[in-house]
């Protein structure tokens, strides 16, 4: 993410990210601004597409949308769509709004029309399922943010029946806990994240580099996974 | 450069993937080139604390680098003086450990406060877990009441843990752990700049969290070679008091092991 961090001081700048990426040789990153979350989507989205434009291929867009606004939310995916967005971050962490609306029914349905990849934070205990079955009824793709293996149960109790449902390891935090989930559902579940430059990059990174993986598993989590999902990769 | 950890589990809770015998704690620490490590029972932490202090006990006695520390429960006040006085007068025992799941809705309450000053006598460190500001400020209101201990603040707050570098910047008893999930960029560095490198611990929690994790935090933060030597291992050394040896961490303590 890019921008302005309103919960604590922290320098999120583009060059900031961009630094920070290129410091620990990442090839390639969603992002998005942070404006979208806290003031106007539209604007946010706007100022997403712009420094992705400039980065050189470093950078892929992320669109979001607000379902308190909820107007203009279903138009907006479907032009930033068009204009090649295949990603969509929601904030219901952040922005104070529940799966349950209508409003946010209306959004991932349209997210699933037009062939989008759900990104959604599920650090909470029973996040996970919620998410996955509303997620699994319109057969989104989604990809789980911010889990950890505190949540270890309730992830096993509900990947086998929610095949769309991904998982970023930035907080799963032990090599062995990313070893279990690709043992036991696949390491194609598994997308390297970071929340950079929030976040340490190290933190994350390092339990995906040393985990017992084979080279090209390591590969599919590092990148592989994603691009397949975004249509990007074989 | 060596390392210590100052608070690692033995026993696993019941979602973790690890068991967290001994022999792992020594591949995973050892793996993350980690010297020494001090054990907190897992089993104490939210169940029976006497028996969990008991199983610390066999599993470490006899064993190099490796320490112990007495969980207590404030909710048994007398049982866990009882313990203080059994295990801290035993070597092998440096530190008491306050578990957030059994100290009750608050921190701060009149049974921990009974119990700390039956510890003061023993003058090992404190560590009290936090998970939110309620917490840090409890420990900041016990560690201006009883000057002679040393408070550790294990997992600095948790996501509240500027509020957590806040409160103890005054506060020249409290010791903060950088070791949490919550690994906000800034963290190490901001810490550092408001309590010294003389106040910050490196702990991994392990098997609730991992070493790698943790010192994946230390690794960006970009600090000086003298302020990484003071969090990850000397400052551990001189507050828990710690002779390490040059032998693997828990291997069997040999008559002429030498301190390393």
């Amino acid at each position: 993410m890019f921008g302005f961090w309103p919960a604590r001081r922290a320098d999120i700048s583009p060059e900031t990210l961009v630094r920070t990426l290129r410091q620990h040789g990442i090839d390639g990153a969603l992002t998005l601004s942070t404006h979208g979350i806290f003031a106007d989507f539209a604007v946010g989205n706007s100022e997403t597409m712009e420094l992705c434009s400039k980065a050189g291929g470093l950078l892929k867009p992320v669109g979001t949308v607000d379902p308190r606004r909820f107007v203009g939310g279903v138009e907006a995916i479907k032009q930033l769509s068009g204009q090649g967005v295949k990603a969509w971050r929601l904030f219901p962490e952040l922005q104070d709004w529940t799966l349950d609306s209508r409003a946010a029914e209306l959004l991932l349905a349209t997210i699933k029309e037009v062939g989008g990849l759900l990104l959604i934070d599920a650090a909470e205990s029973g996040a996970p399922s919620r998410i996955a079955a509303r997620v699994t009824a319109l057969g989104l793709p989604t990809v789980l943010l911010g889990v950890s293996s505190r949540l270890m149960g309730e992830l096993l109790a509900l990947l086998d029946d929610a095949p769309r449902v991904y998982l970023e390891t930035r907080r799963l935090a032990d090599p062995e806990v990313l070893v279990a989930l690709a043992r036991r559902f696949g390491v194609e579940r598994l997308l390297f994240g970071t929340a950079s430059p929030l976040q340490y990059v190290s933190s994350a990174r390092l339990a995906v580099e040393t985990a017992p993986l084979s080279d090209e598993q390591r590969a599919q989590v590092l990148g592989g996974n994603l691009a397949r999902l975004l249509g990007e990769g074989s | 450069m060596p390392i210590v950890d100052v608070h690692c589990y033995l026993g696993a809770p019941p979602e973790s993937v690890r068991q967290g015998t001994l022999a792992e704690i020594q591949r995973v620490l050892a793996a993350g080139k980690i010297n020494a490590a001090l054990l907190a029972s897992g089993r104490a932490a939210e169940g029976d604390f006497r028996r969990g202090n008991e199983q610390v006990q066999q599993v470490i006695e006899g064993r190099a680098n490796v320490y112990g520390l007495v969980t207590v429960n404030p909710s048994y006040a007398e049982e866990s003086a009882e313990e203080l006085r059994r295990r801290l007068t035993h070597t092998v025992f440096r530190g008491v450990k306050v578990p957030r799941a059994s100290a009750g809705p608050r921190i701060f309450s009149e049974g921990l406060v009974n119990l700390l000053n039956a510890a003061r006598r023993y003058g090992r460190p404190v560590l009290v877990e936090t998970a939110c500001a309620a917490d840090v400020r409890d420990v900041v209101q016990l560690a201006n009441e009883f000057h002679s201990l040393k408070f550790i603040v294990l997992g600095m707050g948790g996501a509240d843990w500027e509020v957590a570098v806040r409160a103890c910047e005054p506060v020249l008893n409290c010791v903060l752990d950088i070791g949490s999930l919550d690994a906000d960029r800034d963290k190490v560095a901001d810490a550092l700049a408001a309590v010294g490198a003389r106040r910050l611990v490196f702990a991994s929690h392990y098997p609730r969290l991992h070493p790698m994790y943790v010192l994946g935090m230390v690794r960006d933060a970009a600090i000086e070679d003298r302020d990484r030597e003071r969090l990850l291992w000397r400052n551990a050394v001189e507050l828990f008091d710690l002779e390490l040896v040059n032998a693997p961490l828990g291997a069997a303590r040999a008559e002429g092991a030498t301190e390393g």
